[in-house]
């Protein structure tokens, strides 16, 4: 898988014990490498943001897919996992032998659960695509911005950071127990990235003909509902009024005057405009973060727009961990997500980072000794260019990356990706 | 593939989409609606004429297809303390009878003012219950019971930052978004707890915050400043990435494209195709076609190239684009496989050629509307369990009187020995025999 849509579903079933093993290639780089934020703004293979955080607490292992001893190796890994992920447009893997029907000659239980922009056929699937595409063709991006203006647009890749969360969906359950994986058990097959569409919108539309307008950020009942400058540059604070109690709170922070704190919901509505700028000449020279305290105190919904200077500091971040500095092969440490959500009883497993690249060529064959009863035999291990000292080093690893539930045959899968063809 | 679980949910408008995704995978839903109805029935848009009608809310229509409603009384801020008291024994007996439930609630509230439904209320109750709670912060921490709307978490997490016009205020994705990605994080996060189920026996209580699942949303720029990197900053179609203006939108003879121009060995092959067609059309010179299309950005690092040659470029894209159609644009773009694609809005996507062929669309029938609409269809094709997208939405509290019975009825499983309990779902779950087997399971080991 590439990028960011694959990687970041199985990047959550790394978090949870399944052991991920990535595959690239070195004849071409991941996209996600290429793309920032970058430590200390420098490009260079190791130094994605991006790629580190999609990728962290996974194995990696690089195969040239051209040379046929690759084809052993990936059958290999294959009848290991319990499933195989690939986020690629459906010619890709047909070019490389790797269909579902393929993968399923190989090991007949196996789940392959492929997300691709507009899924395995239909007219544009053979579009080779970015969520960028995905944002624009979902609608998503028309409706964001202004009424005056051309769409702004809603931020980069947006469908990739939503269709993550129903990829792993049916690949997370549908597995069968250990126990009972030598059965030929009929396997799903997933498809498709573009699910997000906004289902109010397509509703509104079915029943009312109305198009969801690009209203800047006002909001149909709460009045009003914007984002407002604070002192500093460039900086703004979101303020949403609930209903008439939290204007009137509001009212009263500000010190605005009686008659306005009087107004229901569709006198403010009637002089949105008028209030708009009445706030925003309150909030103006004032410090965002004191503001934001000020009105939740008095009940009134706000925040700061937090930039990521400010989330690295956020006390709620802090508390909630979110951030992890992880030991680093290059770099000593890395920055990277935690995540997103808690299992309190038994919690995820401590994260670890992505693979570098280039000790990627051999780091998984622990796996095989570890898991399967199918372990590749040393002859194997030469073809493909893996030497016993390597094999040990891979073996070192296992240690910290099978933690959790993993070994115990957990959420194993095998996370797959290679540069497009 | 997830007949035989049972599942409460008692969230509100911002949590539903999590259940709902758990019905398209064949859980039995229930919701549970305070007296009055789900708040989610007074969340727009509405069907015209029938905004204070609570069947009349497209919200809702939109996420709570396949469940059944019951009416329960479980804050008892109402005038029948009597009926709360009885109401929330009825819930007992509901979660002790349940696999996962789900709620949004702002965290300690329900433990408070005696309510005594709190997580570790609920775990004593039913040992094996998944109890996913969907907020904006979090379970705790200082923000924990702070108010917020999807505005104020979308702030929080930087994705509004990263969006709007540059000399405009940020601005957010109109349509409610934040606790849409808290919600599809939780039904994940559900089944990753009932799968740990299977070998503890345990269920847990699982915490996602909003505002930690829209960071996904920043696309990891939520650590530029950890990572000692530039700040993204908002542009009108596009993005201030360090020197670069990446512009996304591009001008079509009638409307807006999206074109995504950048460099590298996977990405800048696609710009170089887009310029051999805008060559071969006689509008741009050869050395603009020969652009450095794979290590532009390492150029500009080491001052060979200037970022003002990608504005130049991306300019001389746009004049092309403006020319000629959306849908010239995108018949060309498939046949040269390039990044290209209309701006669709909603009437685009929903009469979209494609998702007709994938047979994308379902339908529901609002009675207060009388004839059926398009809803989205299944966000999964599975080629050996296609997913049953169920149509039907619950009128309030349709199904309070049978749910009820049915669990007064019904012998309670989830007090099973912990062992045999997990063995029977694992049993279960194996096999096309699954949603047979669970359904028996109340016979085969408590019986």
């Amino acid at each position: 898988m590439w990028v960011m849509a694959g990687p970041a579903s199985t990047r959550v079933l790394a978090d949870h014990g399944a052991t991920v093993v990535r595959v690239e290639t070195f004849n071409r780089t991941e996209t996600a490498r290429t793309i920032g934020p970058f430590l200390n703004d420098l490009g260079g293979s190791e130094n994605s943001g991006l790629y580190q955080n999609m990728n962290a607490g996974k194995l990696g292992i690089t195969l040239d897919l051209a040379k046929p001893e690759a084809r052993g190796v990936i059958e290999d890994l294959v009848r290991w996992a319990d499933i195989v992920t690939d986020s690629f447009s459906p010619k890709a893997m047909r070019g490389w032998g790797l269909t579902y029907e393929d993968l399923c000659a190989i090991k007949p239980d196996i789940i392959v659960a492929s997300t691709c922009l507009f899924g395995q056929y239909g007219p544009l699937s053979s579009l080779a695509g970015f969520g960028t595409m995905g944002a624009a063709m979902s609608g998503f991006y028309e409706m964001t911005g202004w009424p005056d203006r051309p769409p702004a647009g809603v931020f980069g890749a947006y469908t990739d950071y939503l269709s993550p969360r129903y990829h792993l969906r049916p690949a997370g359950r549908s597995r069968t127990p250990r126990a009972h994986r030598r059965r030929p058990v009929p396997r799903p097959v997933p498809s498709g990235g573009v699910h997000g569409v906004p289902a109010p919108a397509v509703l509104d539309y079915g029943a009312n003909g109305r198009l969801a307008p690009a209203m800047g950020n006002r909001h149909p009942t709460m009045k009003p509902h914007g984002v407002f400058p604070v002192a500093g540059e460039d900086r703004w604070i979101a303020i949403a009024v609930e209903g008439d109690e939290q204007w009137r709170a509001l009212c009263g922070l500000a010190g605005f005057d009686g008659e306005l704190a009087a107004l229901d919901g569709a006198a403010r509505r009637a002089r949105e405009d008028e209030l708009e700028a009445t706030i925003a000449a309150w909030t103006n020279a004032r410090d965002g973060f004191e503001l934001q305290q000020t009105l939740q105190d008095g009940g009134v919904a706000a925040h700061v727009v937090q930039t990521s200077a400010d989330l690295a500091t956020d006390p709620q971040l802090v508390h909630r961990n979110h951030f992890r500095n992880v030991a680093h092969a290059d770099h000593g440490t890395f920055w990277i997500e935690g995540p997103r959500f808690r299992c309190r009883a038994r919690p995820t497993r401590s994260a670890t980072p992505a693979r570098p690249w280039a000790s990627t060529r051999s780091t998984c064959w622990w796996a095989y000794s570890a898991t399967t009863t199918n372990a590749p035999g040393r002859r194997r291990r030469r073809r493909a260019g893996v030497s016993r000292a390597t094999f040990r080093r891979g073996a070192i690893g296992a240690g910290s990356a099978s933690a959790g539930f993993a070994h115990q045959g957990g959420l194993s899968g095998c996370g797959r990706r290679r540069s497009e063809g | 593939m997830l007949t035989g679980l049972r599942v409460l949910d008692a969230s509100d408008h911002r949590g539903q989409l999590a259940g709902q995704i758990l019905a398209d995978l064949g859980a039995e839903v229930i919701l549970i609606e305070p007296p009055g109805g789900s708040p989610s029935r007074r969340v727009g848009p509405f069907i015209d004429g029938h905004e204070q009608d609570p069947d009349g809310s497209l919200w809702f229509w939109s996420y709570n297809r396949g469940k059944r409603s019951v009416v329960l009384d479980l804050h008892g801020d109402g005038a029948d303390p009597a009926r709360a008291d009885a109401d929330r024994e009825r819930f007992r007996e509901l979660v002790r009878s349940a696999d996962v439930l789900i709620d949004s609630a702002i965290p300690g509230s329900m433990s408070e003012a005696g309510r005594g439904l709190g997580p570790s209320e609920l775990a004593e109750l039913n040992p094996a219950l998944v109890h996913t709670s969907i907020t904006a912060f979090g379970q705790d921490g200082p923000k924990a019971r702070w108010h917020a709307t999807d505005l104020i978490v979308v702030a929080a997490g930087m994705q509004l930052s990263m969006m709007g016009d540059s000399d405009r205020p940020p601005v957010r994705v109109p349509l409610e978004q934040a606790f849409l990605h808290a919600s599809a994080e939780a039904a994940a996060a559900t089944l990753i707890a009932l799968r740990e189920r299977r070998r503890s026996g345990l269920g847990q209580h699982v915490d996602v915050s909003a505002q930690q699942a829209i960071l996904q949303a920043t696309q990891s720029y939520a650590l530029s400043s950890l990572l000692n990197a530039a700040e993204i900053r908002r542009m009108s179609g596009g993005t201030k990435a360090g020197p670069f203006n990446v512009r996304v939108r591009s001008k079509a003879a009638d409307g807006y494209v999206s074109n995504t121009i950048l460099f590298g060995e996977a990405i800048g092959p696609f710009g170089r195709r887009l310029f051999e067609w805008i060559h071969a059309e006689g509008e741009c010179t050869d050395d603009e076609l020969h652009f450095e299309w794979i290590d532009f950005v390492a150029a500009v690092t080491e001052g060979r190239r200037s970022p003002a040659e990608y504005d130049h470029i991306q300019d001389v894209a746009e004049a092309f684009t403006a020319k000629r159609t959306k849908a010239e644009l995108l018949a060309e773009a498939l046949r040269r496989r390039l990044l290209l694609v209309p701006i669709a809005n909603v009437a685009d996507v929903v009469e979209a050629e494609h998702y007709q062929v994938r047979d994308y669309w379902r339908t529901v029938e609002p009675p207060a509307l009388g004839r059926a609409i398009r809803v989205p269809g299944p966000f999964v094709k599975c080629s050996k369990t296609p997913l049953q997208i169920p149509t039907t939405v619950p009128a309030m509290g349709a199904d309070t009187g049978q749910v009820l019975a049915d669990v007064a009825r019904r012998p309670d499983v989830r007090t099973c020995p912990i062992p045999q309990l997990v063995w029977t779902q694992v049993a279960g779950a194996a096999g096309p025999s699954a949603g047979r087997s669970r359904a028996s399971r109340s016979s085969t080991s408590c019986g």
